[in-house]
């Protein structure tokens, strides 16, 4: 089944969204859902990085051996992090304070490490690139969600401005158990919103083909598809 | 025959090692240009950052000029006195509950706290982070000697904690510098 441009694209916000269908990334998503800000920053950086580290992991597929794979995709996905990193503290230094140390986590986050294994190191760099940006854009729109809701029930702001009174908040929205709370619906509305959609959705879990990759590892995997299209799962 | 598929597995051995080695240093120097050009723009961000937190605690200042004083001896991370005579400002890191709370403190010629910063962004948001507010910084204002007077904030007992060790600090460097 050949997928087009932007079925790869919509597939990252939609049928196999990173957070909430693949579970990849959750934790980012529970601790920077918090301000809209945060979440708006954490969402770009991680995009940022998920791009850059998808095409250039895609364009040194052929290169890379087998052995070796798992410590170069993460020096090149460290690579860019850092870039982040240096860049936003440099000119972005409220959303640094406020990202914390979640912005050097975007190293391990699963989401990044979990494409480049299951699909740049499959597929050609346009289509890399694409799904890089369809994932970032459904991350995006998960973490930004999920905040909003976060931030004005528990803070009783969006984006500092302030909705809701002072007095009127639910404290534990902002909190852990608020998040996973808010993560289960955000999970709960997106599985309905696909089932209504009248034909069957059965998701898929990020870790799949997890087994596959590693037994094999990516050159069993890239058969003829390779560079012709994204035929990967 | 034998030669060739010995080089050839020595290869095969020698080829992943390579390939990291490159990468490596290829992101090396991609990493160490990007540093340079932002590292500047880093230490001149804190410094202006410091220097408005140190105006902030002493209202009016005009210029501080670092005191000549062993820092870690006195737990401190700055000491500054005031050009025209307005006081001292006294910061240090103290462990608080995420990470370190640097507070600033201001205080005037007489040893009385008239200004007090603590950056509390690696605490707790809504639980830590009151203790960096001015509902529980302005608690200290007027106080001298030390904080015992001001009780910790219950529920962030290790953020409070921190702002009242750093102001124990300014007090007790006011105590052995000054007087």
């Amino acid at each position: 089944m050949k997928k087009s441009k932007w079925n790869i694209f919509t597939n990252g916000i939609f049928k196999e969204n990173p957070v909430l269908i693949l579970a990849l990334g959750c934790c980012s998503v529970l601790a920077v859902s918090v301000t809209v800000a945060g979440a708006l920053g954490m969402g770009v950086a991680l995009t940022f990085v998920l791009v850059c580290s998808n095409a250039v992991i895609s364009l040194l597929r052929r290169l890379i051996p087998d052995q070796v794979r798992i410590p170069c995709f993460i020096v090149v996905i460290a690579t860019f992090v850092t870039l982040v990193e240096m860049v936003v503290e440099a000119y972005l230094p409220s959303l640094y304070d406020s990202l914390g140390i979640f912005l050097a986590l975007i190293v391990v986050n699963c989401i990044v490490l979990g494409r480049a294994e299951m699909f740049a190191c499959k597929n050609s760099v346009g289509d890399s690139i694409i799904d890089g940006l369809g994932m970032g854009v459904g991350y995006i729109v998960v973490i930004v969600g999920i905040a909003i809701v976060r931030e004005l029930v528990g803070s009783g702001t969006i984006y500092g401005l302030r909705i809701i009174p002072e007095g009127y908040q639910i404290g534990i929205i902002t909190q852990t158990p608020g998040g996973f709370l808010c993560f289960g619906a955000a999970m709960a509305v997106l599985v309905y919103g696909m089932n209504r959609r009248g034909k069957k959705f059965e998701p898929k879990m990020g870790c799949e083909n997890c087994a596959g990759c590693a037994a094999g590892g990516c050159s069993a995997q890239k058969t003829e598809n390779d560079g012709k299209g994204a035929d990967a799962q | 025959m034998n030669e060739a598929k010995e080089k050839g597995g020595l290869w095969k051995t020698v080829y992943p090692l390579v390939v990291l080695v490159i990468i490596c240093v290829v992101v090396g120097a991609l990493l160490g240009f990007v540093n340079s050009a932002t590292a500047p723009v880093i230490e001149e961000n804190a410094r202006i950052q410091a220097e408005q937190t140190r105006a902030a605690v002493l209202p009016g200042a005009t210029g501080f000029t670092e005191l000549d004083c062993d820092l870690s001896l006195l737990n401190l991370t700055g000491a500054y006195v005031e050009d025209s005579g307005l006081g001292y400002v006294f910061t240090s890191a103290n462990k608080g509950y995420g990470g370190d709370v640097t507070v600033t403190v201001g205080l005037n010629p007489d040893g009385e706290i008239v200004g007090l910063n603590a950056n509390v962004s690696t605490e707790t948001s809504g639980i830590g982070s009151k203790a960096g507010q001015s509902a529980y910084t302005d608690l200290f204002i007027g106080l001298t000697g030390d904080s015992s007077s001001v009780d910790t904030i219950s529920g962030a007992s290790y953020s409070s904690r921190a702002v009242k060790t750093g102001v124990d600090a300014a007090l007790a460097a006011y105590a052995a510098l000054v007087q």
